[in-house]
């Protein structure tokens, strides 16, 4: 297990995407951090790093992967993590993150988060990609439940999974409360599982989004504002974790940026009412 | 079943969904449509003129074409596609523009991601042998016969106008494209510059690209031509350095 460890930073931020470039350059928001794709910003040069230099300047950022694959059976793509770790160097984030899925095999990419069983194989090639990302990275990695649609015969549950994940490997958590309300409706699950199994002190970001209601799921689209299972899941975790990073991650139908800070502020009021009730 | 198998199957029966023809779980058709859709924006992002060329309808039809022959090894999707327009010039007859305007659309996105180097400017060189000096490009410069009117179509679309009809030239014209600071960029060349960047870029020396001007244009004075092609690349950024013939690292300039 890592012995890094990852200091607490409790504030409220937005998953910056292009359209609201110009809103968080001209002006000075009222935000604690941003957070935007790694993989964006992996490149050789031109405008995005340029960009992200500007953004730096002004915000804290978190660094949020989606192709680490980090339940790749065939260990990870070493230039990808160093390309990962240039950029890290250079942007000295507050965290880097990505998910609990895999990728791809064989050398195909799928570009999408796929799911896990979650059973002691997956878990051991799990733990070793982990802490191979935490080597040559040089810092912990701060890993996301993703939302599922298909799931396998397992040995424990995703937060189970999560927590093992942690203990083995000194990785922190990201909780997009969107993804397991999404997952958790898909496989007739109990949120109280999540609240019981998570280990809260490695928590250390949470995603808020929308999803949508396919023909037979919830799909996880990040393109509608939080619903109100969502909200309501989130009061129940702030009320345990306390004060807590905390992000509107919006992928699509990207609204004005005025929106998300208004969603962003509902943000604010439901964690300081649920952590002054726990208090 | 273990982990690599279980992974194997499942990306096996994405890779063959076939929404007509399925009967695939509500799961596995979630999964299936992401990743099928995030190619086709992937290519959609890249391809933005080119789409508005053929249309969406059409563009879809052979976003799909080439996906289906075409997975992604790459885990960026920056970078997927980048033979989509070869793809697109196996597909259509040579009177469609439509690869040449697809590879104006890569060119450009490849500029635009470019590996950022200062240019050298003129006023900051200082060259002591002009006939052995040969010259170094910045890395996103790229360049291209072009057998129709690609660019003016490109031009067109990119600016929200009718484009102009497509024709197929007379001669072919060779285009380059570039990143200046931040913007990519791209111009139609005449064809004596086009000769003598397509050498100077092969390593041929500023006194071989002289010997060319003179030999393509025997009417022409030399040095006037030879003057306003460095113009245009110094004017352009389009030189990273200048050395010597004989040893790449050993520079003929002072800055």
């Amino acid at each position: 297990m890592s012995t890094a460890t990852l200091p607490p930073f409790a504030g409220f931020g937005l998953g910056l995407r292009v359209p609201h470039y110009q809103d968080v350059l001209e002006t000075r928001q009222p935000l604690d951090f941003v957070e935007v794709i790694s993989e964006n910003f992996m490149v050789d040069g031109g405008r995005p790093l340029h960009v992200l230099e500007q953004v730096r300047s002004l915000y804290p950022l978190a660094l949020h992967g989606v192709s680490m694959n980090i339940g790749a059976v065939d260990g990870l793509d070493m230039d990808y993590l160093r390309q990962l770790r240039r950029l890290a160097d250079r942007f000295d984030p507050l965290w880097v993150s990505d998910h609990v899925c895999w990728t791809g095999v064989d050398g195909i990419q799928t570009h999408d988060l796929l799911p896990l069983p979650y059973n002691e194989e997956a878990l051991d090639v799990a733990s070793r990609n982990v802490m191979v990302a935490q080597d040559v990275l040089g810092r912990p990695l701060v890993l996301e439940n993703p939302s599922t649609y298909i799931e396998f015969p397992a040995a424990m549950t995703e937060a189970a999974f999560l927590a093992a994940l942690c203990e083995r490997t000194g990785c922190y958590l990201l909780l997009d409360v969107n993804n397991i309300v999404v997952s958790a409706t898909n496989h007739a699950r109990r949120l109280d599982e999540w609240l019981d199994q998570i280990p809260l002190e490695r928590v250390r970001q949470i995603h808020l989004a929308g999803h949508s209601q396919g023909r037979d799921l919830l799909v996880d689209t990040h393109d509608a504002p939080v619903p109100a299972s969502v909200w309501d899941l989130y009061a129940r975790f702030t009320a345990r974790l306390g004060p807590v990073a905390t992000m509107i991650e919006r992928d699509d139908h990207i609204p004005p940026f005025q929106e998300l800070l208004d969603e962003l502020g509902q943000a604010r009021a439901i964690a300081a009412t649920s952590v002054a009730a726990a208090a | 079943m273990n982990l690599a198998g279980m992974q194997r199957q499942l990306l096996g029966a994405l890779l063959e969904y076939a929404p007509e023809a399925s009967v695939a779980s509500a799961g596995l058709r979630v999964y299936a449509n992401n990743v099928r859709g995030q190619l086709v924006e992937a290519l959609r992002e890249t391809y933005e003129r080119t789409e508005r060329w053929f249309g969406v309808e059409r563009f879809t039809a052979y976003a799909n074409a080439y996906i289906e022959e075409h997975p992604s090894g790459d885990w960026s999707l920056n970078r997927y596609g980048a033979d989509f327009p070869a793809f697109l010039a196996g597909e259509l007859p040579p009177s469609d523009p439509g690869d040449e305007i697809a590879w104006l659309d890569g060119a450009l996105r490849d500029a635009f991601y470019g590996a950022d180097l200062t240019p050298v400017a003129l006023h900051d060189v200082t060259v002591t042998d002009w006939d052995r000096a040969v010259f170094r490009f910045i890395p996103s410069l790229r360049v291209r016969s072009m057998r129709s009117n690609a660019p003016a179509l490109w031009a067109a679309m990119n600016a929200g106008s009718a484009p102009p009809e497509a024709v197929v030239l007379p001669e072919p014209v060779a285009v380059r494209v570039w990143r200046a600071d931040l913007t990519p960029r791209f111009t139609s060349m005449a064809p004596w510059e086009a000769a003598c960047l397509v050498s100077a870029m092969s390593g041929a020396t500023f006194g071989a690209l002289c010997m060319q001007l003179a030999a393509i244009e025997p009417e022409i004075d030399v040095t006037m031509r030879a003057g306003q092609l460095l113009r245009a690349w110094f004017d352009n950024g389009l030189l990273s350095d200048i050395a010597d013939v004989s040893d790449g690292r050993e520079p003929v300039l002072t800055r």
